[in-house]
């Protein structure tokens, strides 16, 4: 087990940041911490670097209770903090070369580390660089190979992604999947595509509290929305004919050349999909396409953060097709 | 203790990659300078007193700017929770940085070394039979100067951990420090107050000021009183600097 957290608590004067949080990261893990603004991804990653004191809880990195001995646990630990923080005025081996000092590397040590840490995520050609004037991308390559200097078992990166370009996000992309064949990663991001392509579970956490945790798969409902394509009939007709059978709700609706797109919210496996296409042919309907589809993540994220499977609105439908 | 010296070392680099060492010690050792020649060719003494003399003054200015980067530029960048969160204890980091500004003073103060120099030599060459310059009082007021910057200096450390922007922290560290010195001057208490009002006062707040304890020092000798006052103000101020930053896990 490399982070056990049990009802962890935090406030901000009356504002309850994180309340009564429990999750576990086993070794080896690519966990995506996921949640809006203000849900307490970064309170809990900072508890756990020890940089906040929960109010409550308990907390276990690596073994070791991180209120009884931080300086061990940061040992253990390769951390990115939201924003990326650097000293601006340094140049990037001048930096690096700190940070391996500060975590105590001796002299062969440090040089064989930060040749591994530039080497993992490009930064050759800019070590004799200031920092300042990297751009976001470099910056965070920066932050990174900062996180990785000690070669750590667990890496707690928050939004790694934040602010990149979509090139910068696939090279960020691509080396939390290599990082992630030998270590554990707990990441926080905003950015939903990216959980599937690198994490293998997902923690949602909406208020402070923990509302989803499962592998991806797993997550998502399989019975999502029932997408149809037609045409020889009007939407009205169409939710008029949907509208009797029972469950079935029209969602959305678009019409485009005469061919009548609607997605249906509608309960797997009790035959509503032949229902909808019965009602439609009935009314006169052209059939063209019937098929359900999963949820996606971004449906998932939303229904377990809005606390809402319904009220989609049509537009966002529409676009995610 | 190593960790504390590989933040010293960075954030004495980092003095010189920005324009405030530059702007510290030309700025002192020009006043310094000044003030000193103008008052030796008038003396026409070898004494050191008038570089020592006001360096309590030059200090409560001085000190603020050197000081007032160390917390204040870490919270208001970010850097903080860097910092804080690789694998050292904070006293580490509070010393590394106080360690940092002792570091930039003590270069400061060298820089007069070449006044302490002429005087010698003057008085070397002096027709009054001096006999030169007596070294042994002029390394203690060095020393006594050293260990008085370092009081001060510690003040500024803990003051600049309370804001994150340098220039509210530097105002502070010079009304805490000015308070601190003025208390122990009759010139500045008789500005306010009635002349034997001041020297009641005086009496008492003497002891605890900043300025008075330099006093002896630059008279030429070295007060234990004196000595430990300062290691005692910088002692205190540094355990409550890493009170203060530990704390702010809590804020």
């Amino acid at each position: 087990m490399m982070i056990r957290v049990e009802r962890l608590t935090r406030s901000y004067g009356s504002t309850l940041a994180v309340d009564g949080l429990s999750f576990s990261v086993d070794r080896g893990e690519i966990v995506g911490f996921l949640g809006p603004n203000g849900a307490g991804k970064s309170t809990t990653m900072r508890i756990l670097t020890g940089y906040l004191a929960a109010d409550s809880g308990f907390a276990e990195v690596a073994g070791i209770d991180i209120r009884k001995d931080q300086v061990g646990v940061r040992k253990r630990v390769g951390y990115l903090p939201e924003s990326n923080p650097l000293y601006l005025d340094m140049s990037v081996a001048g930096f690096l070369d700190f940070a391996a000092r500060v975590r105590g590397l001796d002299r062969g040590k440090r040089k064989s580390s930060i040749d591994r840490a530039t080497q993992a995520c490009g930064l050759r050609s800019v070590l004799g660089k200031s920092i300042g004037e990297l751009s976001k991308g470099f910056r965070q390559r920066v932050g990174l190979s900062q996180a990785l200097l000690h070669d750590p078992d667990l890496l707690i990166l928050d939004e790694p992604t934040a602010g990149l370009d979509p090139n910068q996000v696939l090279e960020i992309r691509d080396l939390l999947v290599r990082l992630g064949k030998e270590k554990t990663v707990i990441l926080s991001t905003h950015i939903l595509q990216e959980v599937p392509a690198v994490c293998s579970r997902a923690i949602i956490i909406s208020k402070g509290k923990k509302v989803a945790d499962a592998r991806i798969s797993e997550l998502l409902k399989k019975d999502g929305p029932v997408r149809v394509v037609c045409s020889g009939i009007s939407a009205a007709d169409a939710e008029a004919a949907i509208s009797i059978i029972p469950n079935v709700q029209i969602r959305s609706h678009m019409t485009t050349d005469g061919i009548l797109k609607l997605e249906c919210a509608a309960p797997a496996g009790d035959g509503s999909n032949e229902r909808i296409a019965a009602a439609l042919v009935a009314r006169g309907a052209r059939l063209h396409e019937l098929s359900r589809r999963n949820e996606t993540l971004e449906e998932c994220f939303h229904r377990y953060t809005l606390g809402s499977n319904l009220g989609e609105p049509a537009a966002a439908a529409g676009a995610a097709r | 203790m190593k960790q504390a010296a590989v933040i010293a070392r960075r954030e004495f680099r980092a003095y010189f990659d920005s324009p405030i060492a530059y702007v510290v010690l030309i700025t002192f050792g020009l006043i310094s300078g000044f003030v000193f020649f103008s008052f030796f060719f008038r003396g026409g003494v070898a004494s050191m007193r008038a570089l020592f003399d006001p360096l309590p003054l030059y200090f409560v200015v001085l000190v603020p700017l050197i000081t007032m980067r160390l917390w204040s530029e870490e919270r208001g960048t970010g850097t903080e929770e860097l910092l804080l969160t690789f694998p050292l204890r904070i006293r580490d980091a509070v010393i590394g940085k106080f360690a940092a500004a002792w570091g930039l003073l003590a270069v400061a103060l060298l820089l007069t070394l070449p006044i302490a120099l002429t005087v010698a030599s003057l008085a070397a060459a002096g027709s009054d039979g001096g006999g030169g310059l007596d070294w042994g009082p002029v390394w203690g007021g060095y020393l006594t100067a050293f260990l008085m910057g370092g009081a001060y200096l510690a003040i500024g450390l803990f003051t600049s951990a309370f804001t994150k922007h340098q220039i509210v922290a530097a105002l502070i560290t010079i009304t805490i420090l000015g308070l601190l010195w003025g208390i122990g001057e009759k010139m500045v208490l008789d500005f306010f107050l009635p002349s034997k009002i001041s020297d009641a006062i005086l009496n008492i707040t003497k002891p605890i000021s900043l300025g008075w304890h330099f006093g002896a020092a630059s008279r030429g000798s070295i007060e234990f009183r004196d000595v430990d006052y300062y290691l005692t103000v910088m002692g205190l101020f540094l355990s409550l600097n890493g009170v203060v930053v530990d704390a702010r896990r809590w804020r």
